[in-house]
């Protein structure tokens, strides 16, 4: 297992808000207080951590369905309890 | 484990403990794994996880007690397994160990988890974009709805009045209604972003989207239908499994044989625990003591006969029902209901014996020709038959011990001879064949030699038998 990497505050929140639920591009800009836009770089930023179904045009992002793969549990929360402290 | 000291129960009870702790396991495992999941229970594909996760540790419970590593009477045994059986397949708990490379079948079992969970992505994305648009097209077919609609959008949006600019400038198409789904649609996205959560909860609270909509794709109300229609299944299930094993006399039969199976395969197992076969042991020398004195039939006669017995006691409770208290008829009628209930019985008690005939004398007199049976095993079976000898129960099963005499084991053939100068006392006035009395089985008796002491157990058996009768 790869050490957790430094990812932005953005990344993080959003793996935050995937790892408690699955959602939509809306549900997830209310949850983290994102913009669309700032969506989509977390989205690429955290790479292969996530699956998403849809597409990440501004036109779509809304509509896409994010998800943490079971597979990806154990890495995403060493992340975020490594990664912790940054939020506050 | 298997030298782990433990309560030694019966088996039905552990792997009863290890289903019911394996199903509460499973639930729990399911929710963790597919926790992230909104509306998991309400896919068909996550219910197949947990029937996998709760039959799992019955299944291998099974494995390690046939692989040695652990005997399936322990309850200790069936708790460790029922809870912990996911470290028992990655080989993290210490006195048990798989078999072979078996720990690898987990990897592929996590990546079907993973498939299942992106089919749910799949899936929960299209129902969003099926209720989006279902509840759009809705909107679109009234005009009272559409002017709700819009003043539910511009009370909520997080800037109503960019939200006017853009219904202003939207191009029109020259077609009223795709004008107006154009606007919709504008709208339903800035109530998506400005209320994501609640925007459901919104619509319905606006009478847009009626409860039963609401209630189905947004509030749970699909998974809440799939529990209960699930739920609702296994209890009919087990109503009806109850049913048919208790039902009047069928019931009672259907009972009497799943015992019967089930003490067979703990009594015939090879690495069942002592006691464990001592539990068998004494319910079925109790099944074979109770056999009674007079021969048995054929199976279909004996089947017949039931029949016939049900038939006649059915007709009598008729009369005696249509007859007139305290009148002879009825005093006649009782005595004839009383007769047939006995005949009824009776009938019964020979079909259990039949039963019993069919499902466990032939089944251990075939395990005696199994030429790699250990010693211990023969020993068993042929003093479960011994200790339990009687005339009746003699005929159900001689003729085929005979035959067991052909087997190349010539311990067991020395054994079974035996047997049989054994059962010789039941007959009083028989005279056991000299020839077979004097026999010591050797190992290098031909096939020839072994079919003449097959004929003299057959006409000395045929002796006895019309000598009985």
């Amino acid at each position: 297992m790869p050490e957790p990497a430094s990812i932005s505050k953005e990344a993080l929140q959003v793996l935050r808000a995937l790892r408690d639920s699955s959602r939509d591009g809306y549900n997830l800009c209310s949850e983290t207080g994102l913009s669309q836009d700032e969506l989509r770089k977390a989205v690429i930023e955290l790479g292969k951590m996530i699956s998403f179904k849809g597409d990440l045009r501004p036109s779509g992002i809304g509509d896409t369905y994010f998800m943490l793969m079971p597979s990806a549990y154990g890495y995403a929360d060493m992340v975020i309890g490594s990664q912790y402290k940054r939020l506050f | 484990m298997t030298g782990f000291a433990s309560p030694d129960v019966p088996a039905y009870v552990t792997y009863a403990l290890v289903l019911v702790f394996g199903t509460i396991v499973a639930a729990h495992t399911v929710n963790r794994l597919l926790g992230s999941q909104p509306d998991r229970w309400a896919f068909a594909p996550t219910w197949l996880v947990f029937l996998v996760h709760a039959i799992l540790p019955a299944a291998l419970f099974w494995f390690l007690d046939y692989t040695g590593a652990l005997n399936d009477t322990s309850i200790f045994a069936a708790l460790l397994v029922a809870f912990g059986y996911r470290q028992i397949f990655a080989g993290g708990v210490q006195g048990i160990t798989m078999a072979g490379q078996t720990p690898a079948l987990w990897k592929p079992f996590e990546a079907w988890v993973n498939q299942i969970v992106d089919r749910i992505g799949d899936r929960n994305r299209m129902y969003i974009e099926r209720f989006s648009d279902a509840v759009q097209a809705h909107i679109a077919e009234s005009p009272e709805r559409f002017k709700d609609f819009k003043s539910l959008v511009l009370t909520h949006s997080n800037d109503a009045a960019a939200v006017g600019k853009a219904l202003a400038n939207l191009p029109s198409t020259g077609d009223d209604a795709a004008d107006r789904r154009q606007q919709i649609g504008l709208m339903w996205m800035d109530l998506r972003q400005s209320r994501a959560k609640l925007y459901g909860w919104l619509l319905y609270q606006q009478h847009i989207v009626p409860w039963g909509r609401y209630w189905l794709w947004l509030s749970k109300g699909r998974a809440k239908l799939f529990t209960i229609a699930i739920v609702g299944t296994l209890v009919v299930i087990v109503a009806g499994s109850v049913i048919w094993l208790t039902r009047d006399d069928i019931g009672g039969t259907r009972q009497h044989i799943a015992w019967l199976q089930y003490h067979k395969w703990r009594f015939l197992k090879a690495n069942a625990t002592e006691r464990d076969r001592w539990r068998s042991r004494e319910y079925l020398m109790g099944e074979l003591r109770a056999w009674g004195d007079s021969t048995l039939p054929p199976l279909p006669a004996v089947v017949a006969a039931v029949a016939q017995a049900h038939e006649r006691e059915s007709k009598a409770a008729d009369r005696l029902r249509a007859a007139k208290a305290g009148t002879p008829e009825w005093m006649q009628a009782k005595a004839d209901a009383d007769v047939a209930a006995m005949a009824l019985q009776s009938a019964l008690q020979t079909e259990r014996r039949a039963l019993s005939a069919k499902t466990l004398l032939a089944s251990l007199v075939r395990e005696l020709r199994f030429e790699g049976l250990a010693r211990a095993r023969a020993v068993e079976i042929i003093g479960l038959l011994v200790h339990c000898h009687s005339p009746a129960l003699n005929a159900a099963y001689v003729p085929e011990l005979i035959e067991v005499l052909r087997m190349q084991n010539e311990v067991v053939r020395r054994d079974i001879r035996n047997v049989l100068l054994a059962l010789n006392a039941d007959y009083p006035n028989a005279k056991f064949p000299t020839e077979l009395e004097k026999w010591e089985p050797r190992k290098e008796e031909t096939p020839a030699d072994l079919d003449r002491m097959v004929r003299h157990s057959h006409t000395w058996w045929s002796e006895v038998s019309r000598k009985r009768q």
